[in-house]
């Protein structure tokens, strides 16, 4: 029986070599959707085991020697050495499917900065008529409530937003569901971003342009890895490429219809007094 | 304190933008924000220059008086020093003598 899936995000395909051929179902059913026929970057070997050899950490750890990453957790220990190709997964079967989720995050993560000039965020990105907004914040800046108000558009990320610049434009890949918020029909390919905003919970609506400066200040996001790795002098002309391609906008809003509406009023022309009546304060009861 | 010579932390990276400086620090997972002045205490903060030479610079471009650009200049670099933006690397004497 084969015991190996092959899966791609963000256009970076692995092979997972599972140890218990029981567990590929399982697997299987989680990436959905990601499933890939070329030839992989990396190769994991999933040792799924009661005994672990190495020593989890309990509060999650990202370290590296060299080009060799080591990510453990609670319930799991892993390592992917990025020259030769090869990873390791153990972990406890109970926490099988929580342990991959973060483990493989890590791991996508990190073959996406390394691969052209990708960039990642923390938040949430929304298709709507074919093109991509993304949201971003601070935990409890309202990441779920935007996606719960996004009903009837395609969540395509809801924990980590992959981007990538192409033909002078910026391009959000969709992931697996790392958070719970996904839904909606997609297909594993690139989709053209059209904005970002900033969320801040408000009691009235509003929104803003900011400023490259504010925009780079707020979004950049520190990959979770050593800095041997990720080195700064990548990541910050990277983020300064978004800010000065993408608008980018702070939205303060409240839970309610007047969401999208809201978005929308700030991006299209024919909407600007909707746009300015909203930088006022005012709130819109549709 | 005025003698010392004030570098960027290889660990930093840095772009100027719109007349701002934007810094980032990956180890402490922190962006810094410097207006005009602190641009370009930051730019000149070059590893061969004293913060007594910058606080001179400083005077001649913004038309402040030596003693307060030199005020300033100690505690801006101690700051930056303190988020790790910043190392030490010796004094004038030591250029000098070296």
């Amino acid at each position: 029986m084969k015991n190996e899936l092959k899966l791609e995000v963000a256009q970076n395909p692995i092979c997972l070599n599972v140890s218990d051929p029981h567990f590929l179902d399982q697997i299987a059913e989680s990436y959905r959707g990601f499933f890939s026929d070329r030839e992989p970057k990396v190769e994991i070997e999933i040792h799924i085991t009661h005994e672990m050899h190495h020593s989890p950490s309990t509060d999650g750890v990202v370290t590296s020697d060299g080009r060799v990453i080591r990510i453990s957790d609670t319930y799991f220990w892993g390592t992917v050495d990025l020259d030769r190709g090869k990873g390791k997964l153990e972990v406890m079967p109970e926490w099988l499917a929580l342990s991959l989720k973060i483990f493989l995050r890590y791991v996508f993560a990190l073959l996406h900065f390394l691969s052209g000039d990708g960039l990642i965020l923390h938040g949430l990105s929304v298709l709507k008529a074919g093109e991509v907004y993304v949201f971003f914040g601070p935990s409890g800046s309202g990441k779920t409530t935007a996606a719960t108000l996004s009903e009837g558009h395609t969540v395509l990320s809801d924990d980590v937003v992959f981007l990538r610049p192409e033909t002078g434009s910026f391009w959000v890949h969709p992931t697996p569901p790392w958070g719970d918020m996904q839904r909606g029909e997609r297909e594993n390919r690139p989709y053209p971003l059209k904005a970002v905003f900033k969320l801040k919970k408000a009691e009235e609506i509003g929104i803003t342009q900011c400023n490259r400066v504010q925009a780079i200040s707020d979004v950049i996001t520190f990959p979770p890895m050593s800095t041997g790795i990720i080195r700064a002098d990548k990541l910050l002309p990277r983020f300064l490429q978004l800010v000065k391609g993408v608008p980018f906008y702070e939205l303060r809003f409240v839970r309610d219809r007047s969401f999208w509406p809201c978005v929308d009023a700030s991006l299209h022309k024919t909407g600007t007094k909707n746009a300015e009546r909203y930088t006022h304060g005012q709130r819109n009861t549709h | 304190m005025d003698k010392e010579i004030p570098i960027k932390s290889p660990s930093t990276a840095s772009q100027i933008i719109d007349g701002e400086a934007v810094i980032i620090v990956p180890s402490e997972q922190m962006v810094n924000v410097l207006n005009s002045v602190g641009c370009r205490i930051w730019d000149l903060a070059d590893g061969r220059r004293s913060i007594a030479e910058i606080a001179e610079i400083l005077t001649r471009e913004f038309n402040v008086p030596y003693k307060t650009a030199l005020k300033d200049a100690i505690e801006f670099t101690r700051d930056l020093a303190e988020k790790k933006m910043i190392d030490f690397a010796g004094t004038g004497e030591e250029k000098r003598e070296g």
